[in-house]
This record gives C-alpha cells, sequence and structure tokens, in this order.
C-alpha cells in the first residue's frame, strides 16, 4: 500500500500536477508530516503511525499552488469540515485517500475507516467504539461516575484542543476566565471538556487526536461519537460527509423544528 | 430532609416574549414558587450551553430555557438555534450521567403569564423529586 501511494505522489509531482505532496515521513527512526516537494524523497514516505494531516494543511492555507495530500477517512472528512468553516480549499488539493485496515478500525473503534473516494487501498466494515457501546448500556449514575472520575485526572494541557483538526478558532472558549477560571485542577468539571465537546457536536470526524494526545487518557471522543450518533438521529446530520451551514448548531438557518421535540 | 429540600432554578427568559410572560405572571398576581432566579436575555438563542454546565456545576438544580413559540422570534429565527443547541444538550448531559430533565426548554409568549406561572411550578416539582444536583467535582452546594 506504501509503494503504492508513493508511485501515485510521484507521479503527481513528477506531472507538475502539484508543487508538493503533504504526507508522513520517516526519518531518524521518527515520523511527522512533511511536504515532499521531490519525486526522489518519497521513499521516506510512509502512513503509520496514524497522524491526522489536516492540520498542518490549515497551516499551509493560504497558498498559489496546488498541493497533494494523503489522508483517511477521517482525514478526509476533517477537510470537508475544514472547507466548511473556509480554512482550506478543496479544489485546491489532490486527494490521495487511503483506507485503513481492520486492525487500525478496532483500534481507533471507528464506524467509517475509509475516505469516500478511495485511491488505495480496500474498504473494510467499521466497527462500533467498546466504550460507547459499554457507556450506553449503563445507567445515569454509573455514566456519572464514570466521566467524575476520568474528567477529574485533567491536567488541563489543552492537548486535546491543540491536536484536534477541527478546533482552528483563534480565541478559544476554553480559555475564556467567565467559564474557565485560571489557576484550579483539575478544572471544573464539567464545563472544560463539555465546551470543546459541545462545540465539536456538529463537526467532529472522529479521528481520535484528543485521546491520542491526552496524557491521562480521556476518552473524550467516546463522548462525541455519542453526540455525533444523536445528530444523525435528531437532525439527520452527519459531520464531514453533508453539505450545509456550519457550524450547524449554531447557524441561525431555519431548521424544521417541531416544538413538541422538547416534550 | 428530602421533602425539605428546596432547590434553585435558574430560568433564562427571552427578553421579547417569556420575560413579558414573566412579567404578565407578575402583575396579574399569579403564583408560583420562588425557588426560581430569573435571568433576562436578549434572545434564547444567545444562551450558550457553557452556562447551562457552569449552573449546574455551580449550585443550580435545574435550568429553564424560555423562549419565544418557534416562528414568533424577534430576531426571526434565533429560536431555531436554541432548539437544536438545547436539544443536543440534552442528549450530551445524558450521556454525561447528568440527570437531563435537569434542562427544560419551553416557549412562553408574552400572554402566556398562566403557561409561566405553570412551568415553573411543575419544574420546581420535578426538581424537587430528582433531588439536588451534585455539583460537580468544585461545585458549590448553597
Amino acid at each position: 500500500m506504501e509503494e503504492e501511494v508513493r508511485r501515485i505522489a510521484s507521479d503527481i509531482l513528477r506531472g507538475g500536477k502539484v508543487a508538493g505532496v503533504l504526507g508522513l515521513r520517516r526519518e531518524h527512526g521518527q515520523v511527522g508530516p512533511h511536504l515532499f516537494t521531490k519525486a526522489d524523497e518519497l521513499g521516506s514516505l510512509v502512513l503509520s503511525p496514524k497522524h491526522s494531516l489536516a492540520k498542518t494543511v490549515v497551516m499551509l492555507t493560504p497558498r498559489k499552488k496546488r498541493l497533494g495530500i494523503v489522508v483517511r477517512g477521517c482525514d478526509e472528512r476533517a477537510l470537508i469540515e475544514l472547507s466548511k468553516l473556509n480554512q482550506v480549499t478543496l479544489n485546491d488539493l489532490e486527494i490521495i485517500g487511503i483506507t485503513c485496515s481492520r486492525e487500525q478500525a478496532e483500534e481507533c473503534g471507528c464506524a467509517v475507516p475509509y475516505p469516500s473516494r478511495i485511491t488505495v487501498g480496500e474498504k473494510v466494515e467499521g466497527v462500533e467504539d467498546p466504550l460507547k457501546v459499554k457507556l450506553l448500556a449503563m445507567t445515569l449514575d454509573e455514566r456519572n461516575g464514570f466521566w467524575r472520575e476520568q474528567l477529574a485526572k485533567c491536567q488541563k494541557c489543552y492537548g486535546c484542543r491543540n491536536a484536534c483538526p477541527i478546533c482552528v478558532c483563534r480565541t478559544c472558549e476554553m480559555e475564556q476566565m467567565m467559564w474557565v477560571p485560571k489557576g484550579a485542577l483539575p478544572p471544573e468539571m464539567p464545563t472544560f471538556h463539555l465546551i470543546k465537546v459541545f462545540h465539536l457536536a456538529d463537526k467532529c470526524t472522529g479521528c481520535g487526536e484528543c485521546v491520542a494526545a491526552c496524557p491521562v487518557d480521556i476518552p473524550l471522543k467516546t463522548l462525541q461519537l455519542m453526540l455525533l450518533d444523536d445528530m444523525a438521529a435528531l437532525f439527520d446530520y452527519d459531520a464531514g460527509i453533508d453539505e450545509g451551514p456550519s457550524p450547524f448548531l449554531t447557524s441561525l438557518e431555519e431548521c424544521p423544528i417541531k416544538e413538541a421535540q422538547h416534550d | 430532609m428530602a421533602d425539605q429540600f428546596e432547590p434553585k432554578i435558574l430560568a433564562f427568559c427571552c427578553n421579547w416574549c417569556s420575560y413579558a410572560g414573566a412579567d404578565l405572571a407578575g402583575v396579574s398576581r399569579m403564583q408560583y414558587p420562588p425557588n426560581v432566579r430569573v435571568v433576562r436575555v436578549m434572545c434564547s438563542g444567545r444562551i450558550r450551553p457553557e452556562a447551562v454546565f457552569k449552573a449546574l456545576s455551580n449550585g443550580i438544580d435545574g435550568v429553564l430555557v424560555l423562549g419565544c413559540h418557534i416562528g414568533d422570534c424577534h430576531y426571526l429565527t434565533g429560536n431555531h438555534r436554541t432548539a437544536k443547541r438545547m436539544l443536543v444538550l440534552e442528549k450530551l448531559l445524558d450521556h454525561l450521567g447528568v440527570d437531563p430533565r435537569r434542562l427544560k426548554v419551553d416557549w412562553i409568549s408574552a400572554s402566556e403569564g398562566e403557561k409561566f406561572s405553570r412551568t415553573i411550578t411543575t419544574f420546581t416539582e420535578q426538581i424537587k423529586k430528582l433531588g439536588p444536583a451534585n455539583g460537580g467535582a468544585h461545585g458549590r452546594r448553597g
């Protein structure tokens, strides 16, 4: 799979279709994002470990030349959400969509481990997040206890926000004194985390970067996945797929809502 | 103890309908429990979910969000935003293990003083049954 991605990247680079290809590079035993501008560099392009390049491409925007980018399913959805927020221009990107393997899908608890347009790889079925299933089966009090324990570990490092490909606001509500007082650890439960979770309820692509970044392993993504299911059930809205005003929940667009829904 | 529990209830009322409805209830001398604290906002659509979490983790036992009826919003679609956001917020509270019944959204027009007093009364009864909200890891109760 790696070889094929390298070949496609090299083709579009040599063909002059793009000025560079954004991918992951292995160098000195470390893997990180890299903008490949020469075809002969591509030998060091790798696909794992999984890392979202959507945030990196925002840093490279705006630009004059087209770029290639290697994306997984979640990255592609992130790019769509970012384009709704005018952070990237999808027409300026040459997307190389790759699928995740069964093992990777299970590791992430990913329901859609493939992009909508697959360039390389075979589509595998998604899996349910096991923690989500477990939490939904719990009683209210058990869930409360679970999250209380989890959120109490928080060190307020803002890693979840910094790693999130969709968190692009310049002024973040999580830094507003009005909601989150300075100098208190753990931060007020649940306000601190819920600001992020709620703001991403209509945008999260389930990439799991927040969980990967968390030094104390708070499973915030699971909360996010539960809300994504609700968004689909309530409004028939799927983040990262559907067109429409963004942010969906805060837009003032009329929405077919019945008053009775709140009873 | 349980029957002595007097909940603290926060009611966000929009300036154009619900607050006027509350006013009408007042001038008409309608009775409703004194547990409610009213916060007047210009539109129910400006009530951030953060404000609801913040209230629930700082000693408030129930939050009411009251706005104009759908279609009657002074700002045309402000309450559509309320309706969308608060539905999801109810789900989020549920996922987090907070009883979603602690948050109630209702639509009260300026002429519905009676509905205002009825809403406050039934909501207060409901919160009394639910008991105190445990005010978060750092929450203050009082």
